[in-house]
């Protein structure tokens, strides 16, 4: 398996989302594996590729299945490819956190809480407990 | 070893507490010099306005200091907890998530209350005026009025507006007939103090680089410097340097830019490195205060359990400060529960895209494959994240030490941490599991993950952003490091003002109660300034 095989059999993309392959994301894979692992995450996966499909390398490594995932998921959703079709599905959605923002108003006097609920014990109420049910502690905690 | 002007005060640390300290010092016209081993964080360097913000997250921009080797960063060997802080200008609070709820009066009396942790030497009501005086300079929102809470005066700014998210567990509390109370946050609803209102930009885990949370290289440090603090960057303390007559003279720190070693005396030093850093520094200056040989002992992270939530509808996941609402149903103590101390949750919902698909609280990532792409259009903005966050006890064996084996850029023994919930803590958060799926349900969530934060093989090991405990304050010197105003017992002109004085956890968010201490720290340092000076051990006891 080579990386683009790879990122497109986890992001095989629908017809409205791209595979991953299309937008980069292979591109970026070795290069994020080793900023969070060195060479050695590196030289890991490109064993693993080379014996195991992507189910074989989470069920065998679940552990570097986890950073591939990471990698993968992130950098995908970084794309302006990608976001384009999120917003295309309707949601507000940023290329980048700041400047922008999301505005979102101001508090709402209508929403101050009526339940009345809550209660706290002041420092002259503060009192022994029964801990007479907690034979674990023991004295102590555990 | 090149020595310095001498000063009045010497802080080591400029993170939150290093930050109010010098400013309160500096204020009342005292010299003071504040060393940090970090540098200072610029709003460009965070990743809010870079295209790949989730992957520096992952990265550079990761809260765990064993992830990260940032220019201020140490090593911290760790038996399970996921060490998270910052080290540079502001410390922690370049990444921390200003939630910002007060401690209650019972929080300062479980040894009244149980006898399992013990009672602070102070009370709620010592503190009180400080929490309000604290908000006022770090910039904080919320909704005063909240009956789980001792009265207290209007926050300086307005409550941040409600999400989804919010309605949603609203009528989940509701339905439970469970406390819930808008969050307070140590964020400002508009503008403040010659900062900008929050802009909802949802991207909190990585700092605030516009200030509107406060982020203290911006919000208190500005002050300090302009009442003439010097601050120096990239001076990493090495050890605490203490003269015959038993008390401090000052410090020999190492110039990271140079490698040169140097010298600062002082009067005064008022140490201010966190709950690792603090302890870490004392047992490296030939365990230093430890009479009572409690430094590093009693490390409280807190219990933490969480909850995604998916529900039906678009709730603004990615949208609007991270924080949304407190739960104070459990605050309490209630043995009928099968364990002492309380918790409460704290809703925080947030994360873009790629977060979202990797799992935000419970790690429970999308599908790969075809159903990945189904996964986003029906998961997409409809998750929901609550925390439960508990009083753990004290336990000495909970403690920071001096590596055996691990070693600092200096070739020092790095700190080691060692953490495990006990018993208590244990069924507190089994309790928390059952009432966070409880929530769940009471959303209507089409699905929801529980993350007790145990690994496969059952180890507890949770993010750790609270570092508390480990240079406690109490009553005597026998069983405690320092003593209700923070002066240590032992070298009478030596204060630690950070969160490792804390002598419980409380059942939230430490950092507002960590101002208002330091705050009233610095200031009875201040008023007594000149007597502290002259201090000798027999004024202490
Ligand atoms: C990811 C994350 C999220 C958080 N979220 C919240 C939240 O939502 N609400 C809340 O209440 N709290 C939160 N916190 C905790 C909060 O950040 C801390 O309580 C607060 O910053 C503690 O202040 P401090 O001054 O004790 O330590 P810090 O802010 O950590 O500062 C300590 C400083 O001392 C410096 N230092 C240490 N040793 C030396 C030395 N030997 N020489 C020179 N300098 C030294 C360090 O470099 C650092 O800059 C969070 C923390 C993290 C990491």
């Amino acid at each position: 398996m080579r990386t683009f095989e790879l990122v497109d059999a986890m992001l095989p993309g629908d017809g409205q989302f791209p595979p991953a392959s299309h937008v980069g994301v292979h591109g970026h894979l070795r290069g994020r594996l080793r900023q969070l692992g060195g060479d050695a995450l590196v030289e890991r996966l490109d064993e693993a590729m080379r014996d195991l499909d992507v189910a074989g390398i989470e069920r065998e490594h679940p552990d570097l299945f986890a950073r591939i995932r990471a990698v993968v998921f992130i950098t995908y959703y970084e794309m302006p490819e990608v976001q384009e079709v999120i917003r295309a599905l309707g949601f507000r959605y940023n290329a980048t956190p700041l400047p922008r923002g999301y505005p979102m108003g101001r508090f709402a006097e209508a929403d101050r809480p009526t339940h009345g609920r809550g209660h706290y014990v002041a420092t002259g109420d503060v009192r022994r407990v029964d801990l007479s049910g907690l034979d674990f502690l023991g004295g102590k905690n555990g | 070893m090149a020595e310095r002007r001498h000063a009045d005060v010497l802080v080591i640390g400029a993170g939150a507490t290093g930050a109010i300290a010098s400013l309160v010092l500096g204020e009342a016209g005292l010299d003071v010099v504040c060393l940090e081993q970090g540098g200072w964080v610029q709003p460009d360097d965070h990743p809010h306005y870079s295209p790949d913000w989730e992957w520096q997250r992952q990265q550079r921009w990761n809260a765990n200091i064993n992830a990260r080797h940032g220019d201020g960063d140490y090593p911290v060997e760790t038996n399970s907890s996921n060490v998270l802080m910052w080290n540079a200008i502001g410390g922690s609070t370049n990444v921390y998530g200003a939630i910002w709820p007060r401690y209650r009066p019972s929080d300062f009396k479980k040894g009244v209350e149980h006898g399992l942790a013990p009672d602070w030497p102070i009370t709620y009501e010592d503190v009180a005026p400080y929490y309000e005086r604290a908000d006022r300079l770090v910039g904080v929102s919320g909704l005063e009025g909240n009956p789980a809470m001792p009265p207290h005066g209007p926050y300086p700014t307005p409550q941040l507006p409600l999400r989804r998210s919010s309605r949603r567990l609203i009528e989940a509390f509701d339905r439970l007939g469970w406390h819930w109370w808008p969050l307070p946050a140590g964020v400002i609803s508009e503008d403040y103090d010659g900062r900008p209102a929050c802009n909802g930009c949802n991207n909190c885990s990585a700092g605030c680089a516009r200030g509107s949370m406060s982020k203290f290289s911006l919000s208190v440090w500005p002050k300090a410097l302009a009442a003439g603090v010097e601050l120096r960057p990239y001076a990493q303390v090495e050890r605490i340097e203490k003269g015959r007559d038993g008390l401090a003279t000052g410090a020999v720190y190492v110039d990271r830019m140079t490698g040169q070693r140097h010298e600062q005396t002082a009067d005064v030093v008022v140490l201010a490195g966190n709950g690792v850093g603090s302890p870490w520094l004392l047992l490296a200056s030939d365990n230093l205060a430890n009479g009572s040989d409690q430094v590093g002992r009693n490390l409280l992270h807190h219990t933490l359990t969480s909850v995604d939530i998916w529900v039906d509808e678009q709730v603004d996941t990615h949208m609007g400060y991270v924080g949304s609402l407190l739960g104070m149903e459990f605050a309490e103590t209630d043995t009928s529960r099968g364990f002492v101390n309380g918790f409460n949750f704290n809703c925080a919902t947030g994360g873009h895209a790629g977060w979202q698909s990797l799992g935000i609280l419970s790690q429970r990532a999308a599908p790969w494959g075809a159903d990945h792409h189904r996964w986003f259009r029906e998961r997409f903005d409809r998750g929901i994240g609550v925390f439960a966050i508990g009083d753990d006890l004290p336990s000495p064996t909970n403690r920071i030490t001096l590596s055996d084996t691990a070693r600092d850029d200096l070739g020092r023994p790095a700190p080691a941490l060692f953490y495990e919930p006990g018993e208590n803590d244990r069924r507190m958060m089994r309790f928390q599991l059952e009432r966070l799926e409880e929530i769940a349900r009471a959303c209507n969530a089409v699905d929801y993950q529980l993350n007790d934060y145990c690994d496969e093989k059952g180890v507890y090991r949770t993010p750790a952003w609270h570092l508390l405990g480990t240079c406690r304050m109490g009553a005597d010197p026998e069983h405690s490091v320092v003593n209700g105003v923070n002066q240590s017992w032992d070298v009478p002109n030596l204060y630690i003002v950070d969160g490792s004085t804390f002598a419980t956890g409380g059942v939230v968010n430490p950092t507002p109660t960590v101002c208002a201490l330091a705050l009233r720290a610095a200031e009875n340092l201040r008023d007594q300034f000149r007597e502290r000076r002259k201090a000798t051990k027999a004024s202490v006891a």
